[in-house]
């Protein structure tokens, strides 16, 4: 499978894209949060680069976006796929028409976001212009048969993201935010009581992870996707994983000593102990190109 | 005003489905679970019980279960063509208005209005709209000099959810609403039900004592993502203890919940109420599906 990564900076784009990403993807030069560039310029080097490495490049606008907002991103994003920019990452059904109108219609792959769970939440997309499909965390190897062979797919790594709660109807704040201000971690990895009984927000665990990284990659799936993150230390581990895992499933492994070696590459790296994702780490430096 | 009731179709045949339902009109299904959409023998079972045409429900459907939902679909065309069909999936809306356009009353459900504003549905106070600023541009792309730069909070000089991110434009929503015959649209926000109400003249409704928080196919009745499933949840409501919440938060079937109350407003059209049993002694499952022990 291909890598396609998230990334905030020019230093980011150079390390991963040295390091054997397929693709780097992005917000837009205005921060929409902090997980994004600041200035166009370091975004229109990010793509130079990837250029001359024959790599791709994405902007990421899968937020939903006021009206008054659709002029600047149309232009911003003009602007960008006339110095390279391969395509957009998108979620607002309202901007892709209004793309569309405006005769814009470069490559558009789903986020996560669009709650593609069927082929015909495709088709949907598919009539908008969309070509390329992220596939929801929980949808199932067996739910996925129709949607894997109409377009070409995108999966997150399971085994590093594979949300509790379906995105976008998970309403819930980040710890410390409104309504979560005594709140240390998020809800759905906090402790509860049921009567008597402890209570946590079901989860999976490696072994399922690992499965159904396996199958989704033997149904074809053509993408790894590692999402975006203020943890620079954790993405670059998660990367690394990720890389050794494609890896494994290019050699064809079977499923058993890769669902082994899943289990035992993750509990060693023990991804805990670089702490949350949306946790800023400004301090970490990249590390040198070919290290 | 129309008052309805949710109806699991695992509950049709219990004891004490007839005073539950009283007078009320029958939502058909579930909103959040693939394994609690209804069949045709549902259909039919619910419209002999109260003599009337039950509301079917949908929620977001994998291919399987859109094809089992299909098979409703084709017998309802058929045989009681103008059967309300709340859509909860972009997907499923596509279909209908491919295979039954003008079949069925269409209804977006709560995870539509949901999908056309995402981050405005949090509980009252809980809102953290987030202008969106940059180095030397607003929004529009016009030049600014001497703002700050970065994110800034709620700009109070510019009111109406349109200036915020994560509200669909109420124009393309209007549009939406035209194009694919929608009859109603429904929320248990009360910002979105104002939003509709102050904005278009379509029929509103409401569900009420629960707003929804989150949603998953990690059933914690069933210990994950099951395959089959005989729906051991029922009504059972769980009441979460923690101190770390500002809110009461609920659990009940495969989604959590805060409390909410019923809008009052002129435009309110129809309430729906989700019946509720409280369940103090629950031990969540584990290990049946999601969580094998081995490979």
């Amino acid at each position: 499978m291909r890598i396609t990564i998230g990334i905030k900076s020019l230093d980011e784009a150079d390390y991963f894209l040295h390091q054997g990403a397929d693709e780097i993807y992005f917000g837009p030069a205005v921060p929409s949060h902090r997980a994004s560039f600041s200035k166009e310029k370091e975004i229109l080097d990010s793509i130079r680069l990837a250029k001359k490495l024959q790599k791709k490049t994405l902007l990421a606008l899968n937020e939903i976006y006021s009206r008054e907002q659709y002029g600047f991103l149309l232009a911003h994003a003009r602007r960008l796929t006339g110095n390279g920019l391969d395509g957009l990452v998108v979620r607002d059904v309202a901007l892709l028409e209004y793309f569309n109108s405006e005769k814009f219609r470069p490559n558009f792959v789903s986020s996560i976001m669009s709650s593609c769970f069927n082929s015909q939440a495709m088709k949907f997309y598919m009539d908008l212009g969309v070509g390329r499909f992220t596939l929801h965390s929980q949808i199932m190897p067996e739910d996925a048969v129709k949607m894997v062979s109409a377009a070409e797919t995108i999966m997150f790594v399971s085994c590093l993201f594979l949300e509790p709660n379906i995105v976008p109807f998970c309403f819930f704040t980040y710890p410390g935010g409104p309504g979560a201000s005594k709140l240390k971690v998020r809800p759905c990895k906090a402790g509860f009581k049921c009567g008597r009984h402890d209570f946590r927000m079901l989860e999976s665990n490696l072994y399922f992870q690992a499965g159904l990284l396996y199958d989704f990659h033997k149904l074809g799936v053509q993408w790894l996707k590692i999402p975006r993150q203020l943890n620079t230390r954790k993405l670059i581990t998660e990367f690394k994983i990720t890389r050794f895992l494609n890896l494994l499933l290019e050699k064809g492994l079977d499923r058993e000593s890769f669902v082994k070696a899943v289990t035992e590459l993750m509990t060693r790296a023990d991804l805990n102990k670089y702490g949350s994702s949306y946790l800023i780490k400004p301090d970490v430096d990249i590390p040198a190109r070919h290290a | 005003m129309d008052q309805a009731i949710l109806l699991s179709p695992t509950l049709i045949s219990r004891r004490g489905t007839p005073e539950l339902i009283k007078n009320s009109t029958v939502y058909l299904g579930d909103e959040f679970c693939i394994h609690k959409q209804p069949s045709y023998a549902d259909f039919v079972a619910v419209s002999k019980m109260t003599g009337k045409s039950p509301v079917l429900m949908s929620t977001l459907l994998t291919d399987p279960a859109l094809e089992s939902y299909a098979g409703l679909l084709s017998e309802c065309a058929k045989k009681a063509p103008g059967t309300e069909v709340v859509v909860n999936d972009i997907g499923l809306l596509r279909f209908i208005d491919m295979n039954y356009r003008g079949k069925f009353r269409i209804i977006l459900g709560r995870l539509m209005t949901y999908f056309f504003d995402t981050k405005h549905t949090r509980l009252p106070g809980c809102t953290r709209p987030i202008l969106w600023t940059g180095d030397d541009s607003d929004p529009s792309g016009r030049k600014v000099s001497g703002r700050k730069t970065g994110l800034r909070r709620e700009d109070k000089t510019r009111k109406a959810w349109e200036t915020k991110l994560d509200a669909t434009p109420i124009a393309y929503i209007r549009d939406f609403i035209k194009r694919y015959a929608v009859e109603r649209v429904e929320t248990d926000s009360d910002y979105i039900f104002r939003k509709y109400a102050c904005n278009t003249d379509i029929k509103i409704s409401f569900y009420y004592p629960l707003r929804l928080m989150a949603m998953t196919r990690f059933c914690p009745f069933m210990g994950g993502i099951a395959p089959r499933c005989s729906a051991p949840c029922g009504t059972n409501l769980l009441k979460l203890k923690t101190r770390q919440l500002d809110y009461q938060l609920f659990s009940k079937g495969n989604a959590y919940f805060a409390k909410n109350k019923l809008v009052k407003h002129p435009r309110l059209d129809r309430a729906i109420k989700m019946p509720l049993t409280p369940c103090s002694g629950f031990k969540p499952v584990t290990n049946n599906y999601t969580c094998p022990g081995r490979p």
